[in-house]
């Protein structure tokens, strides 16, 4: 009975979005509902994955990301490659902006415990804290999208290096062609992977201890939504993402209270002016953001309901969730997308940003980790 | 947590409902319901700027 409660509500929530926006937002929700359910169903964290490695020396979850990456890249290459008139990568220019929004969307995702597509579901498996982040991340990434081009015009550092436009996307298939980019791409994901494990095993060592076996979750969980991001490429004709849609509902909410943003850099022009005229059911990092909302909680709830004493976290833990979010939502537009839009997308569409994105946002995650340590956040 | 779970999606659907019934545009040309073979671009917002 109580899965039937769960499942009804997706089965009318599908209906009535493929009735009133179309059968490709229909399809769009039932991969959302995939996306939630995968990520919580395995708690495929991209920010625990890389707590544990800096703080206990656990690199499964880094592993099962980079299984996660390298799996994206090999369907979407050929896709991006074969139908360049059909389907658009996520790719970015390497900037200041990208640098400074990845250092501290690593640094907040710590204290927030979620990044873009964790605070997701979090939110939707009813986590209080990620409750609190959502309201943040909205107004973040509404306000970081608003001054985005402000931040673009102060360059990148590849114009110190080679004198290159920080304007231009740095895409490994224009430059090098779909099987070296490829080639480039795996043996990185490779890398990082051994280098995870080498660093990792060798503390085990020191300490007397034996690295435990990667935990099922990581592979089943990477699997699973690397074919829904290969899905979700072929019906939206863009890869996934997450930030888009939530900096579209802080502009609609600000819109909605009397805010004109028809002069704004970002929200008054094409395609983001039409969007934000149009219902958000016709947007499509939207309606998969509702989508990936219910499925976690269809995943968090379908084997047993949450206890009704489930803790609330206290005050200080809800306040630096909100200023998290807001945060994460600010520096993500900064950084061409969050996790998913950028680290995940970025690379799976060839562009070096996603590359960049993840270093220096994992740089931000160890002082993320040390701050979170100092405000005794569990 | 199931009266917050109760709230939260009452206060997600409406916000939905609102948005529906007042946004300026209200008809479209609906899109292909695969963008692969549609023989169209997509010209929705990305989160890498687009």
């Amino acid at each position: 009975m109580r899965r039937l409660l769960l499942i009804l509500p997706a089965v009318l929530g599908w209906l009535a979005i493929t009735w009133f926006a179309g059968i490709r937002p229909g399809l769009l929700l039932l991969l959302g509902f995939g996306f939630g359910a995968a990520l919580s169903g395995a708690r495929f964290g991209f920010t625990t994955g890389w707590r544990n490695l800096i703080t206990q020396r656990d690199p499964w979850g880094m592993v099962g990301q980079m299984i996660l990456v390298a799996l994206c890249a090999l369907l979407a290459f050929p896709l991006l490659n074969n139908f360049q008139d059909e389907i658009v990568g996520a790719v970015a220019p390497i900037t200041w902006s990208l640098v400074i929004g990845a250092l501290v969307f690593g640094f907040s995702m710590q204290l927030a415990d979620g990044c873009g597509s964790g605070t997701m579901y979090k939110a939707g498996a009813s986590s209080p804290t990620s409750w609190a982040a959502l309201p943040g991340f909205v107004t973040g990434s509404f306000l970081g999208a608003s001054h985005l081009s402000a931040w673009v015009h102060l360059g990148g550092p590849l114009e110190f290096i080679d004198g290159a436009s920080s304007k231009q996307p740095t895409d490994l298939i224009k430059i090098f062609g779909i099987q070296s980019a490829l080639l480039i791409t795996l043996g990185l994901c490779v890398a990082v992977a051994v280098i995870s494990i080498a660093v990792s095993a060798r503390e085990h060592r020191t300490k007397a201890r034996q690295l435990p076996s990667i935990a099922p979750r990581w592979l089943w969980g990477a699997i699973a939504i690397a074919v829904l991001y290969a899905l979700h490429l072929l019906v939206a004709g863009q890869p996934w993402g997450v930030v888009y849609g939530l900096g579209l509902w802080g502009a609609k909410a600000f819109s909605a209270l009397g805010m004109d943003l028809s002069a704004d850099a970002f929200w008054g022009i094409a395609p983001h002016a039409d969007r934000l005229i149009e219902p958000v059911l016709w947007d499509v990092t939207s309606v998969t953001n509702i989508g990936l909302l219910y499925g976690a909680l269809i995943a968090d709830r379908w084997h047993q309901p949450k206890s009704a004493t489930t803790p609330w976290p206290s005050a200080s833990q809800l306040v630096i969730g909100v200023l998290a979010g807001l945060a994460m939502g600010y520096s993500s537009r900064l950084a061409f997308g969050c996790n998913v839009g950028a680290y995940l997308g970025g690379i799976a569409s060839a562009s070096l940003h996603g590359w960049v994105w993840f270093a220096f946002a994992f740089i931000g995650s160890i002082f993320g980790v040390r701050a979170r340590i100092r405000a005794k956040i569990v | 947590m199931t009266r917050g779970v109760i709230l939260f999606w009452s206060i997600a659907i409406a916000l939905i409902a609102l948005d529906s019934r007042y946004s300026p545009v209200a008809f479209r040309v609906e899109p292909p319901a695969l963008a692969i073979g549609s023989g169209e671009i997509s010209s929705s917002g990305h989160c890498s700027g687009r």
